[in-house]
């Protein structure tokens, strides 16, 4: 099928990008970021293409968690793009590209979600929900890689190595403050997501809120980066500490996105 | 058209041998007319620097030229001077070159100002009128590959003292250093160093504190800062974002609960202290909080050698590149020289053909036009297929470095000076 193939297409152009950022990192040879942005922007052109066939194919994008995957993986690497394009920041390739290729892989393997339109799930306020919840889950898994980024380069400086690693890296206090904005920007997205979900929720089932696990770790989720940006802004937790937040907050994301997406929970957000 | 490198370094020989033959930019100009004139010199480059001199020189008698040149500058006799002198001639003489400008040579291995050096020789003798074809392009293609070396491998990179090291990791770090403040506890040569180093990448303020005030004051204004009182260290700590500890108390003067408290004021942002102090300034339970970054001396000279170690590690990545670029140097220059007897090959053998075609065709009136032509295109491809092998061996005489002999040779089979002045 021809979006299978150019999600295909997209996985390898990602493949390499990441491969040729994992190299600049640790290889002695002059980096070449230039090649990991082509091959980036180039597997997003062919990514778009391929959601449009599946949605031109009849495959809904938001019906079931691994198609939405696709759509997350997109967002993400155009995220990245962004973050990289405006902040210049292309070694968080090596980080970025291994979740986009997961996530890709979801899509493509993933069982299907619900053939059919099922009748709840129609109605633009819930694609808006999906979609700003999705933003805001890139936005965090964005600001994860930078965490990673900062404990990789905080380790090496405490331990008074520098390795080559060390000066392929962006310095401590870039990969904390883009981290940080990255949650600030993606916060309030993420905020707004989940309201509209609530007010969708009281509109077609009458009630605010249905009690069910993925629910409850939505919020969970919300808190953890709610408290990142208080000890941030007002105690100033930085660096160390507020990075392993982060890194909390990372697996709240991957048990609400995808591991309550997944299992048999009854609840509302069940479309099967 | 002999291309020769004669000269000394920090290698073989000592500083008091080595300033007699240094060339201060008024004698430069002198010197490279000095050898210019000589008889049998074509071309000529000096190349000068604290750990070197090198004269590069073309020409049937560059060898003996040079080094009664450089002989006669020092002041030296030639047996005092000549077991320091080194002499290469051709291929070798290209290829030491370009070590050189690939940093392979220097005292610092991949240190950068020769390059530099290396380009301003080229200037300072093509303004005077010393550098020809053959040294222009050998010392534009030294900077080359001298560039080359330094972007394809490690040789260039790292720390190459103690004030670079600690640059870098300001960089790491903070990322920019463009608007970062510096703050100096004492003074001394190697906090001064450094911190010209990091004023360089971008550090403005600098904050200098002394137990002598005075102290202070003087190496502010040095370094274009501002000297603040002795009692006022922690305070300034806490506007500052890097640290140098270089007084000389007998005891630490900075510890951790005044830091714990100072980074508590400045919420958090990241500390970079470096204490180059002996004994210490700064108390080593300080690089355990969080975001302080804490380097000593020890760990400061224990980056830079690891890094001159890696450096020596790349030399052979560097050899490859330095016989790469000399075989190509060294094939341009034999066709160069190959040249004129290439032509003059050509020329001779070609008025054989042209006289004795038109003997014979004077003879044979009785053929056709075309039979005529056929005759003609016989004669030429005969002469191209037999000039063929010639003209290749002549111009890939650079291997193995009897390019000159097979040149000696064709001129000498083909008689090709005869009635001419001999080609110098």
């Amino acid at each position: 099928m021809a979006w299978e193939a150019l999600l295909g297409l997209a996985f390898v152009a990602y493949a390499g990008a990441g491969g040729v950022a994992l190299r600049n990192l640790l290889s002695d040879r002059p980096p070449r970021a230039g090649l990991v942005r082509g091959l980036g922007w180039s597997g997003l052109g062919l990514h778009l293409l391929g959601l449009v066939a599946q949605v031109a194919a009849g495959r809904l994008l938001f019906g079931g968690v691994f198609e939405t995957m696709g759509v997350t993986a997109w967002l993400l690497v155009a995220t990245y793009l962004l973050v990289d394009w405006r902040w210049g920041f292309p070694s968080l390739g090596a980080f970025v590209f291994p979740l986009v290729l997961a996530l890709l892989l979801g899509a493509l393997v993933g069982p299907q979600g619900p053939v059919e339109r099922v009748r709840s799930l129609n109605g633009l306020w819930l694609g808006i929900h999906v979609s700003l919840v999705l933003l805001g889950y890139v936005a965090f898994l964005l600001a994860f890689c930078c965490a990673l980024v900062y404990l990789a380069q905080n380790r090496l400086l405490k331990a008074k190595r520098l390795t080559t690693l060390s000066r392929h890296l962006p310095s401590v206090q870039t990969a904390d403050e883009t981290a940080y904005r990255l949650v600030a920007l993606g916060f309030p997205v993420f905020t707004l997501g989940l309201l509209i979900g609530v007010v969708w929720a009281s509109l077609t089932r009458g009630q605010y809120f249905g009690g069910d696990a993925k629910e409850a770790w939505s919020w969970l989720t919300w808190a953890v980066f709610a408290a990142y940006l208080h000890m941030r802004l007002a105690t100033g937790w930085k660096g160390r500490r507020s990075a392993m937040l982060l890194l909390v907050g990372f697996a709240c994301v991957v048990i609400t996105y995808l591991v309550m997406g997944v299992l048999p929970i009854p609840g509302w957000h069940r479309f099967a | 058209m002999h291309l020769v490198g004669v000269g000394l370094s920090h290698k073989t020989a000592p500083v008091e041998v080595r300033e007699r033959l240094s060339f201060g930019p008024g004698s430069l100009g002198e010197g490279l007319a000095d050898l210019h004139r000589r008889p049998g010199v074509q071309e000529v480059v000096l190349l000068c620097t604290c750990n070197r001199t090198e004269a590069y020189a073309v020409g049937a008698e560059a060898e003996p030229a040079a080094t009664t040149f450089l002989i006669a500058h020092s002041g030296l006799a030639a047996d005092a001077l000549s077991p320091h002198l080194y002499l290469r001639t051709n291929q070798e003489a290209v290829a030491h070159l370009f070590r050189v400008a690939a940093g392979v040579d220097s005292m610092v291995v991949g240190e950068s100002e020769i390059l530099g050096q290396v380009k301003r020789a080229l200037e300072a003798a093509l303004a005077q009128g010393g550098a020809g074809p053959v040294l222009d392009r050998l010392f534009r293609t030294a900077a080359a590959v001298g560039k080359r070396a330094r972007t394809e491998t490690g040789i260039g990179r790292g720390a190459f003292s103690v004030g670079h090291c600690a640059a870098e990791l300001a960089r790491s770090i903070f990322g920019d250093l463009n608007g970062r403040r510096l703050l100096i506890l004492g003074a001394g040569e190697t906090a001064e160093l450094t911190a010209r180093h990091l004023v360089t990448g971008g550090a403005t303020s600098v904050f200098v504190a002394n137990r002598t005030h005075t102290r202070a004051v003087e190496l502010a204004e040095q370094l274009g800062g501002r000297a603040v009182h002795y009692d006022e260290l922690l305070s300034a700590m806490e506007k500052c974002d890097i640290v140098i500890g270089a007084t000389a108390a007998p005891h630490a003067v900075v510890t951790r609960d005044s830091v714990a408290q100072v980074m508590r004021v400045r919420r958090n942002r990241p500390l970079f202290c470096i204490d180059i102090a002996v004994p210490r300034d700064i108390e080593p339970a300080v690089g355990t909080l969080n975001n302080v970054y804490l380097y000593d001396i020890d760990d400061l000279s224990a980056v830079v050698a690891e890094d001159a170690q890696q450096r020596s590690r790349e030399a052979e990545k560097v050899e490859a590149i330095v016989l790469e670029a000399t075989a190509k140097f060294s094939a341009w220059h034999q066709s160069l020289r190959a040249a004129p007897t290439i032509a003059a090959l050509r020329q001779k053998l070609e008025g054989i053909r042209a006289g004795e075609t038109e003997r014979a065709l004077r003879r044979l009136e009785h053929l056709s036009a075309q039979d005529r032509e056929a005759v003609v295109n016989l004669t030429t491809s005969l002469l191209n297929k037999i000039l063929h092998s010639p003209t290749v061996e002549l111009k890939n005489g650079l291997s193995a470095g009897d390019g000159e002999v097979r040149i000696e040779t064709v001129r000498r089979l083909f008689g090709l000076d005869e009635g001419e002045t001999e080609e110098t």
